[in-house]
Parts: structure tokens; C-alpha cells; sequence
């Protein structure tokens, strides 16, 4: 399988008054065609800004230092101001975690969408509209025809992403980055959302790059999936083998700490410690200060020497302790 | 419910007024909370859940008498607290405290954390400023935090340890009744737990009553005795935890569950979901709130408000459905 986007090396770094936060730090990553992948992480994991670098909507003071990212083979990096514009609205689109932010509050819904058709295709004013009522219509909005004409505040939360989905596969990309898409939701807005990206994405042939801190929305819908952890990627897997078979110390804690339906009793496992500080990143293993087994196995290399991503393309791990497991 | 209750709801309701026109004449009500009643026991946690909008922290604000009423009362150790004058209010929220959802907004970003936790001691003119320090200190570390981390200022900690400092800050005044709002949502997963962990282990050392509010029912699930689901302001099911996750009667109940997330790709499922979204509190239609989403409503819900009925012991549902069976099964309700 060809990827579709194919990411290496990256390195996307904000230069402040604190000096250099490396917010992304080396990542390899790759999209194939109509696959959904899942990036898993916390907050400062460098999740979010792994996915805006992917189309370039990196602003000072942050910076992609180094790296290459090339979209069907094209190198996004060396592209123009105009070939960009393209890639994001034709090619690439992107959903954020606040739809009401995202929308423009003194256009029309619908003209959001007939706007883009204005910009990237050739087609008459009836036929956009059509086309636009067409998608809220398939995007799960009552009464598109009808609520066309409405502004963002008539929207609850739930139609506002709706129609920020609407937007994103207006003109079928082949590639839509969703970050968060479903945090600022309510619970059965949210599994709504889920099976309707589920659902568009599969029956546009459009790949999907999904950002959460969720792994219940990555056990839904991802494919495979990256496990972020301090700018870095620590684990990345199949879903199934993430969930099965996982092998890094975060990836396994992740797992273990998230609450499931069904367990009632006794002590949650939690991983101890707190997310480092962007500026206060340990020298070589990032995940070594609050990693049990480290402690467990009394290992010293891990505080020593940084750890590279090994592994076959199937699995592979950041972890001195999977060198041999993999 | 043979023994007392530790907090006693009865009828609770509280209105907001909507404002319109040139003279911004009162013309309707919000009903945020309409007629709530439950009992918490000592020593218990209830779970309280329910979406945005559904009055979860209205009935939170109302509890602790930081907002007005419209009807009903709340009974707290056998005193009723309904229409207490203010000054008498404040004497007895020393037993009845509130965690917040959001550490980065309750915490006075230009107070040093340990002053923030003394506060309620300076207030209440509890001991002396030695023994005050001294119990700082100790709530400190009873919460996971060395003491001497005491005059630094909120924005040094991460965000877990700023849910602790709220943890402390609410338990300094040795409550018997806390309300923690959200306590975990504002949280990073692998922090969570262990703010889970703390709250229960606390709950244990401190013989605390908790009213846990939340909208995940995996974590409410997890520490909870009894769970109360509030839907667009009603109470539509309050049950035992087990009884709740096992066979739960209300259909909002029911969405609610099959909502959450699979634990695993292996569990992946076609769920029944819910249609459509949470309707406007304003002009809601007569009789029952979820009849626009209801996969079962039938024509009754469309008419009349469904009344709370006691399908099991310490298991109530406010469906006509459950009437219907419960009247077939039991043949215990009169008309």
C-alpha cells in the first residue's frame, strides 16, 4: 500500500522566552489510503501539533525545524503559498475540538459550504447550493433545505460539528485530520459523531487522522495507532496489538488507568508522577521518571541513554525493555 | 431507606428567568431543576450524571444554598436548611463542601496555595494560627503533597496536584459532606485515577458522604453506592449502582450506557443511538422531557409528565413504561 502521507523526522520546535519547547521531537508517521489513524496522548504530548504540522499551519513562534512531509509523494514542505491552499482545501482537510469556534458566526451555514465550491470547483450557484444541502442533509442535519439559511448560534454543539464535518468533506478530501472532534460533546452526541465519521469516511474513501486524549474513541474507530508521549512517539501499532499486546511501560498504563465498564471494586492503577514540563523534559528516556517497571527491573541504562523507535513496520516501541520482545 | 439520611432532598426546584422584550419582563422559566428528591445516607457516595444543561450543578449550587429556590427543601443531619438566614448558612457549610471540575479556575492564581487552604480556618476563626498552619500542613500531606510546597503560588503545580490543593481546601474544615463537581474531567488520563484513588482512600479516613457529580459513567461507576440520572432538569432513575449498570429501566439510562466508548477494538458494536440532540430547557413540550429522543415514546409520554414509581426497592423510574410493567408485575401501584 502506497501512504498517502508520509511524515519523518519531524521536528516542530517554539522558540520562547524559556527557551526552546520542543513540542515535537522526531516523529515518524505515515497515513495510507483510506486507513483511520488514531494519535494518542495527553496534553503537551505534541499529538495537535504533529497534526497541524502534516499541513503546514505552524505559526510563529513555532517552527518545523526539521523533517520532510511529502503528500503523495509531493513535498509539503517546499510547496507554495498557492499549491497549499490546494492541498488544505481540496486534498487535506481539518476538524478542530470547538466547532463553534471554527465557523464563521456572521455567514450562513450553508453559504460556509457553497463558499468553498465558489473557490475550488467550477459549478453554478443552484447546483452548490444543491450540493450543500446534499451533504447537512447527509451529515445527519433535519431540515437542511431549511436550516441552509441558519447562523452558528442556532446550532446546538452537536450540529455545529455536524456541519464542520459537512464542511471538511465538501469538496472529498482524501485526507481529513480531526483533532478532538468529539471532547467538547456531550456523551450520546459524541458516540453520534464517532459512527458518522466512521461512516463518511468509509463511504468517501477518505483517510482519516484522528487527535485524542481518548482511547475509547481510538478503540472505535481507529485502524492503527501512535502513542505520543513527550513530542515523541513511543509505541505504534495496529489497534488490535495496541489493545492486546501492548509493550511500552506508557502504552500499558494508558490501558490499565483508563476506567472500564464493569469494574466496580478495588483501586484504579494509575502511573504515577505528572506529565514533565515542556521545559523540564528528561535527558534520555522521557517516560523513565514514572516508569514502574524501570523501577521494578532496577534498569539504569534508561536514564543514561534515549531509547530509539525499534521494531518491524507493524509494531514498533521506544523502550530499552522491548529491544528482543518486538 | 430505614435509616436517616445524612442529606435529604425533597421537591427541589430552581428556576432561571428568561428576560425579554423592551421592558426585559420575566415572560418564561427555565426549570433547571424541577422537582428533585433523594436521599443520601452517611458514609455513601451517590452519583449524580446527566449531559450539559441537564442541572446537575444548578442542584449542586441549590444544595448548598448558593442560589435561591423556587420550591422544596433540603433536610441536612436532621435540620431542615431551607430558608436559613444567610449568617446561619455559613455555620453550617463548614460540614457541607463543594471539589470543583476546574483547578486552573478555583485556585486564586495570585494567593500562595497554602493561604487558599487556610482560608476556610481564618473564616471561621478555627484554632489558633499555629494549630491552623499546623493542620494546613497535615491536609498536605494527607492529599499527596509535601508541606513544604505551602507558599508556592498555583501556577507551579501541574494539574494534578491543583486538584489536590482543591481537595485540601475543601477537607480542611473537616466536612461530613462533600460535593465533587466533575473532580476529574478537567484532569489528563493518567492523572485521573490517581486523583480517583486519593478521593476514595480519603473517603474511607475521613468517614466522608459524597455526592459525586460526572458525566463519565465509567468513572461514576467505578465510585459510586447509588446513581441519580437527571435528564433536562427531572430526575428520570435513581437505582444502586448494580441494579443501575445491570438492568437499567429508563431508556435515557439505557442510551447513556450503550454511549459509552468500547473498553477494546474487540468490543467494537452497532449501538442503538440516540437520535437527535438535547432539546432547548425553554418552551419544553407537556409530559415527559426525553419523549423528542425516545426510541420507545408512546402516546401518553406526549401528554402527561410520568410519576416516579418504585419499580424495585431503592430503584426509582420516572417512565410510563416502567408504570405500565410495574403495575403488570407488582399490581402494587393504585390509580
Amino acid at each position: 500500500m502506497t501512504a498517502l502521507l508520509e511524515i519523518k523526522g519531524l521536528k516542530t520546535h517554539f522558540r520562547t522566552e524559556d527557551g526552546v519547547i520542543r513540542a515535537v521531537d522526531g516523529v515518524d508517521l505515515h497515513v495510507n489510503e483510506g486507513e483511520v489513524l488514531g494519535i494518542v496522548g495527553e496534553s503537551g504530548s505534541g499529538k495537535t501539533i504533529t497534526a497541524l504540522s502534516a499541513i503546514r499551519l505552524i505559526d510563529s513562534p513555532g517552527e518545523i525545524v526539521a523533517g520532510s512531509i511529502r503528500y503523495e509523494g509531493r513535498d509539503v514542505l517546499a510547496m507554495s503559498k498557492n499549491e497549499l491552499t490546494e492541498l488544505r482545501g481540496d486534498r487535506i482537510s481539518m476538524i478542530f475540538q470547538q466547532p463553534r469556534v471554527c465557523l464563521n458566526p456572521v455567514l450562513q451555514i450553508g453559504r460556509q459550504i457553497t463558499e468553498l465550491f465558489d473557490q475550488h470547483r467550477d459549478i453554478s450557484e443552484a447546483e452548490a447550493r444543491e450540493n450543500a444541502i446534499n451533504l447537512l442533509t447527509s451529515v445527519g442535519i433535519p431540515e437542511a433545505e431549511k436550516r441552509f439559511a441558519f447562523y452558528p448560534h442556532e446550532l446546538s454543539g452537536g450540529q455545529a460539528q455536524r456541519v464542520m464535518i459537512a464542511i471538511a468533506l465538501a469538496l472529498s478530501p482524501r485526507l481529513l485530520i480531526a483533532d478532538e472532534p468529539t471532547t467538547a460533546l456531550d456523551v450520546t452526541i459524541q458516540a453520534q459523531i464517532i459512527e458518522l465519521l466512521k461512516d463518511m469516511c468509509r463511504d468517501l474513501g477518505t483517510a482519516l487522522i484522528l487527535v485524542t486524549h481518548d482511547l475509547g474513541v481510538i478503540a472505535e474507530i481507529a485502524d492503527r495507532v501512535a502513542v505520543m508521549y513527550a513530542g515523541q512517539i513511543v509505541e505504534e501499532a495496529d489497534v488490535y496489538t495496541l489493545f492486546e499486546n501492548p509493550q511500552h511501560p506508557y502504552t500499558r498504563g494508558l490501558l490499565t488507568s483508563m476506567p472500564v465498564l464493569g469494574n466496580r471494586t478495588g483501586r484504579l492503577s494509575a502511573i504515577p508522577g505528572s506529565i514533565p514540563k515542556p521545559s523540564d523534559i528528561p535527558a534520555a528516556c522521557r517516560f523513565a521518571p514514572r516508569c514502574v517497571e524501570r523501577v521494578a527491573r532496577e534498569l539504569t541504562i534508561c536514564e543514561q541513554r534515549e531509547p530509539q523507535i525499534m521494531g518491524s513496520e507493524d509494531h514498533r516501541v521506544r523502550c530499552w525493555l522491548a529491544e528482543g520482545a518486538v | 431507606m430505614s435509616e436517616a439520611a445524612l442529606l435529604s432532598l425533597k421537591g427541589m426546584s430552581a428556576y432561571y428567568p428568561v428576560k425579554s422584550g423592551l421592558m426585559r419582563r420575566t415572560t418564561e422559566w427555565i426549570k433547571a431543576v424541577d422537582d428533585i428528591s433523594f436521599d443520601i445516607h452517611a458514609g455513601e457516595t451517590l452519583g449524580l450524571v446527566g449531559e450539559s444543561g441537564c442541572g446537575k450543578t444548578t442542584l449542586s449550587r441549590a444544595i448548598l444554598g448558593l442560589r435561591d429556590t423556587q420550591a422544596g427543601s433540603v433536610t441536612f443531619d436532621g435540620e431542615d436548611l431551607t430558608g436559613l438566614a444567610a449568617k446561619d448558612l455559613v455555620s453550617k457549610r463548614r460540614d457541607m463542601q463543594l471539589i470543583f471540575q476546574d483547578p486552573n479556575a478555583s485556585l486564586d492564581p495570585k494567593r500562595r496555595v497554602g493561604s487558599t487552604v487556610r482560608a476556610g480556618l481564618d473564616i471561621h476563626r478555627i484554632g489558633t494560627s499555629a494549630e491552623r498552619d499546623a493542620r494546613v500542613a497535615d491536609m498536605f500531606a494527607r492529599v499527596g503533597l509535601d508541606p513544604s510546597l505551602r507558599n508556592r503560588f498555583p501556577h507551579e503545580f501541574s494539574g494534578g496536584q491543583r486538584q489536590r490543593i482543591g481537595i485540601a481546601r475543601a477537607l480542611i474544615m473537616n466536612p461530613r459532606f462533600v460535593i465533587c463537581d466533575e473532580p476529574v474531567s478537567a484532569l489528563d488520563v493518567s492523572i485521573q485515577s490517581q486523583v480517583l484513588n486519593l478521593l476514595k482512600d480519603l473517603q474511607d479516613e475521613l468517614k466522608l458522604t459524597f455526592l459525586f457529580v460526572a458525566h463519565n459513567l465509567a468513572v461514576v461507576e467505578h465510585m459510586v453506592d447509588r446513581v441519580a440520572v437527571m435528564y433536562l432538569g427531572r430526575l428520570v432513575e435513581v437505582a444502586t449502582r448494580d441494579d443501575l449498570f445491570t438492568s437499567p429501566r429508563h431508556p435515557y439510562t439505557q442510551a447513556l450506557i450503550a454511549a459509552i466508548p468500547a473498553a477494546s477494538p474487540r468490543e467494537r458494536k452497532n449501538r442503538a443511538l440516540l437520535k437527535g440532540d438535547i432539546p432547548s430547557p425553554t418552551n419544553l413540550p407537556p409530559g415527559c422531557p426525553f419523549q423528542t429522543r425516545c426510541p420507545v415514546a408512546m402516546p401518553q409520554c406526549k401528554e402527561n409528565m410520568p410519576p416516579y414509581v418504585d419499580y424495585a426497592r431503592n430503584h426509582r423510574v420516572a417512565c410510563w413504561l416502567s408504570e405500565t410493567e410495574g403495575q403488570q408485575q407488582t399490581g402494587v401501584r393504585d390509580g
